[in-house]
C-alpha cells in the first residue's frame, strides 16, 4: 500500500463556523492504481488530495504513507517525504516565467541539485513530447506544453505516487486527453500510483477507479478495470 | 539520510529571481550603493581625519613649551635660551628634546605670515613631517641660513603671486628684511600648512627686541617622564620668579581628539541612517516580490522545498543585492569623498583603507540581512496550501 487514509476529516474554522470538508473517508491507494476523485464543487477533492500527499493533515484519522503514520510528523519530516515520494500537478501550473522548461522541471531538487538532476530533467521532457522545447521559456509553451512541463516537473523526484489536482481544468479536450494519455501511460509502464481530481466525466473514465465525493464523504466507488 | 544543501544552486535560481523583475532591483541596489556610498564616505573622511590628529597628537601630545607667563601667543613670549642648560643641569636625563623656536610675524608682500625660527634638525614637528617635506637639493644644515620652506597653504597663495621655489622672498619684521630663497615646501594636513620655516639665525635678524643669539620666543621640550611637567614648574618659578610657564600641548591634543570623536560619531549615525534608508529599498522589494511568488513558492514547498530552503532563497536575493550594492558602494564612497574633499578645498588627505571597504561592504550586508528578515520569516511560515488555494 502507497497511501492510505483511514476515517480522515477534515474541520475547517471559518470565523466561528466550522466547515466539514471532510468527514470520515477511507481509500487505499496502491502501486499501479490509477484513481479518480469525482464530485462537485466543495465537495472536498484538493482537501484530500492534500492530506494524501502530506500537504496537509487530517483533523481527525489517520494517513499512512508507506506504512508509515504520518500523524504528529513535523514540516521537515513532511517537506523530505514530498521531496522523495509524492508529486504534484495543478490545475494552474506555476511554472517560473524566466526558467526554460529544463529549469522549471529541475526547480524541485535544486535545493540539493543531484548529478542526475539535468539528465533526467532532459529525459523526463523527452517523456513528456517535449524534447525540442526543452530551453523555452513558459511563454513560449501552449497551455497544454506548459502542464506537460508541470508533469515532468512533478516526476523529477520519480515519486511513488503523483497527486493531481484537476490537471485538465485549464486545457482544452485534445490537450486534456494527451495529459491523461501521459499519466496513464506512468502509471502502466512505471507502475506508479496516480491520483486525480477532475470534474470531467471523460477524464474520469480513462481512470481504473472512480471515487465519488459529496459534501466530504465517500458516495460511491466505480471499479472500472 | 542526510543531504547536503547546494548554496550555489540556491544562489543561481536567486539571481535569476532577480533579474525577473530588473527595474525593481535595479533601484534596490541603487539605494544600497547610494547608502553604502555616504556610509563608506563618511568612514573613509573620518578616518582620513583620524590618521591625521593622531600623527598631529602623537608629536604633540608628550611637548610642551616654555614661555612667557604673560604673554599670549608665542609671537610676543621671550624665553632665555639659558634656560635650556638649567633644566639640563637639575633634570639630566629627564628632557629628551629642547626645540628653541622663534615665532614672529611677516608682513610683506600684502600677505601676512607666521613664520617659525628654527634649527631645522631639532625640530620636532618638521621631522614629524619629514616624509612629507619636498625639498630641492639638500635640506639646508643648522646654521646654513638664507632659505625659507613654505606651508603648502601658504605656498599656494604666494604662487598665485608670482613666487615659486627657487624665487627670493622677502620678509619684513619690525622694521627689520631678510631676502631669502624658497627651496621648498611641506605639506602636513595641519595648521603647520600655515607656516613659513626659516632657519634660526634668520629669524634672530628679522627680531630685533630679541638678544641675538641668547633669545627665542619659546621652548619646545619634550620630557622623557611626563610626571616630572610640575617639578619643572615649580623650578621655573623659584629660579626665575614665576617668569615663565610651562604650557602643555596635551590639553590642546585631548581637545581636539574629543572634538575629532564627536565628528567620528555624528558622521556614523548619517552614514548608518543613509544606510538604513538605502536598505528600505531591499525590504519593500523583498516584500513585493514574495507577495507576488506567493502561490510560486507555496509551489516550491510543496514539491518538497524545506522551510528553511525557501527562505534561504529568500535571504540570496537580498544578499545578492546588498553584496552588488556595497562592492560599488564602496568603492565610490573612497571617489566621492576624494572628490568632496577637492571640491570644498579642504586640505585633506584621504586614504583608501582596506578596513573602511570591508567595513563598508559588512555594513550593507547587515542591514540588507536584517531588511530583508521580515519577508524571510514569512516565507519560513508560509502554509504552501493556503498560498496555492489563493
Ligand atoms: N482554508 C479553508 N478554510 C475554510 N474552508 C475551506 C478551506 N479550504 C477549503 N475549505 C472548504 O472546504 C470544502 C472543501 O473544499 P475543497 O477545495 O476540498 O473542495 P473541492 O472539491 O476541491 O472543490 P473544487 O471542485 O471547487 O476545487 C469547501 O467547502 C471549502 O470552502
Ligand atoms: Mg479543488
Amino acid at each position: 500500500m502507497i497511501v492510505e487514509a483511514i476515517d480522515v476529516h477534515k474541520v475547517y474554522l471559518l470565523g466561528k463556523t466550522e466547515i466539514y470538508a471532510l468527514r470520515g473517508v477511507n481509500l487505499s491507494i496502491d502501486r499501479g492504481d490509477f484513481v479518480c476523485i469525482m464530485g462537485p464543487s466543495g465537495a472536498g477533492k484538493s482537501t484530500l488530495l492534500h492530506i494524501l500527499g502530506a500537504l496537509d493533515t487530517p483533523t481527525k484519522g489517520t494517513v499512512k504513507f508507506m506504512n508509515e503514520i504520518l500523524n504528529n510528523k513535523n514540516d521537515r519530516f513532511l517537506a523530505r517525504l514530498r521531496r522523495e515520494k509524492i508529486g504534484f500537478i495543478f490545475q494552474f501550473f506555476y511554472l517560473i516565467p524566466t526558467l526554460t522548461a529544463k529549469e522549471n522541471v529541475m526547480l524541485p531538487l535544486i535545493p540539493i541539485k543531484p548529478r542526475w538532476l539535468e539528465r533526467r530533467a532532459e529525459e523526463l521532457l523527452e517523456l513528456v513530447g517535449l524534447k525540442k522545447r526543452m530551453s523555452h521559456k513558459p511563454k513560449e509553451l501552449s497551455a497544454g506544453e506548459q502542464q506537460r512541463v508541470a508533469i515532468a516537473r512533478a516526476l523529477i523526484n520519480n515519486p511513488e505516487v503523483i497527486i493531481a489536482d484537476e490537471p485538465t481544468g485549464n486545457l482544452d479536450s485534445d490537450n486534456g486527453r494527451q495529459i491523461i494519455d501521459i499519466l496513464s501511460r506512468i502509471v502502466r509502464d512505471e507502475n506508479k500510483a496516480v491520483i486525480i481530481a477532475t470534474h470531467n466525466m471523460d477524464v474520469a473514465k480513462r481512470t481504473d477507479r472512480i471515487v465519488y465525493l459529496k459534501d466530504g464523504a465517500i458516495v460511491k466507488v466505480d471499479e472500472l478495470k | 539520510m542526510s543531504v547536503m544543501i547546494s548554496i550555489r544552486s540556491i544562489a543561481v535560481l536567486a539571481f535569476k529571481n532577480l533579474s525577473r523583475k530588473k527595474v525593481r532591483t535595479v533601484l534596490s541596489i541603487t539605494g544600497i550603493i547610494i547608502g553604502v556610498m555616504l556610509y563608506g564616505g563618511m568612514s573613509y573622511a573620518t578616518s582620513s581625519l583620524k590618521t591625521r590628529v593622531t600623527d598631529v597628537i602623537g608629536f604633540l601630545q608628550d611637548a610642551m613649551l616654555i614661555q612667557n607667563k604673560d604673554s599670549i601667543a608665542p609671537v610676543f613670549s621671550i624665553v632665555d635660551l639659558k634656560i635650556i642648560d638649567d633644566i639640563d643641569m637639575y633634570f639630566p636625563d629627564i628632557v629628551r628634546d629642547f626645540s628653541p623656536q622663534i615665532w614672529l610675524l611677516n608682513s610683506s608682500q600684502k600677505q601676512p605670515t607666521i613664520v617659525l625660527g628654527v634649527y631645522l634638525s631639532k625640530e620636532i614637528s618638521m621631522r614629524t613631517f619629514l616624509a612629507n617635506l619636498k625639498v630641492n637639493g639638500e635640506l639646508p644644515s643648522d646654521n646654513s641660513t638664507g632659505w625659507i620652506i613654505l606651508g603648502s597653504a601658504i605656498a599656494e597663495s604666494f604662487r598665485k603671486k608670482g613666487y615659486d621655489i627657487g624665487d627670493n622672498l622677502t620678509l619684513l619684521n619690525l622694521g627689520q628684511t631678510r631676502s631669502l630663497r624658497i627651496i621648498g615646501n611641506f605639506t602636513t594636513g595641519t595648521f603647520y600648512d600655515w607656516l613659513v620655516i626659516i632657519s634660526i639665525y634668520d629669524a634672530w635678524k628679522l627680531s630685533p627686541n630679541l638678544e641675538q643669539e641668547s633669545e627665542v620666543s619659546v621652548i619646545e621640550i619634550r620630557l622623557r617622564d611626563p610626571t616630572y611637567s610640575d617639578e619643572i614648574q615649580s623650578f621655573l618659578d623659584s629660579r626665575y620668579s614665576g617668569k615663565y610657564e610651562l604650557v602643555y600641548n596635551i590639553e590642546v591634543a585631548e581637545m581636539v581628539g574629543n572634538t575629532i570623536n564627536t565628528v567620528d560619531k555624528f558622521a556614523m549615525v548619517i552614514g548608518l541612517l543613509a544606510l538604513i534608508i538605502g536598505s528600505l529599498g531591499v525590504a519593500n522589494t523583498m516584500f513585493i516580490n514574495i507577495t507576488e511568488r506567493k502561490q510560486e513558492i507555496g509551489i516550491l514547498k510543496a514539491t518538497g522545498w524545506t522551510n528553511g530552503e525557501a527562505a534561504l532563497e529568500i535571504l540570496m536575493e537580498a544578499l545578492i543585492m546588498g553584496l552588488i550594492g556595497s562592492v560599488i558602494g564602496a568603492g565610490l564612497g573612497y571617489f566621492a569623498t576624494i572628490f568632496a574633499v577637492k571640491i570644498f578645498s579642504i586640505n585633506m588627505t584621504i586614504y583608501f583603507s582596506a578596513i573602511v571597504f570591508i567595513n563598508s561592504i559588512s555594513a550593507g550586508l547587515i542591514t540588507s540581512t536584517v531588511a530583508v528578515l521580515i519577508p524571510v520569516w514569512k516565507v519560513m511560515t508560509l502554509v504552501p496550501i493556503k498560498a496555492i488555494r489563493e
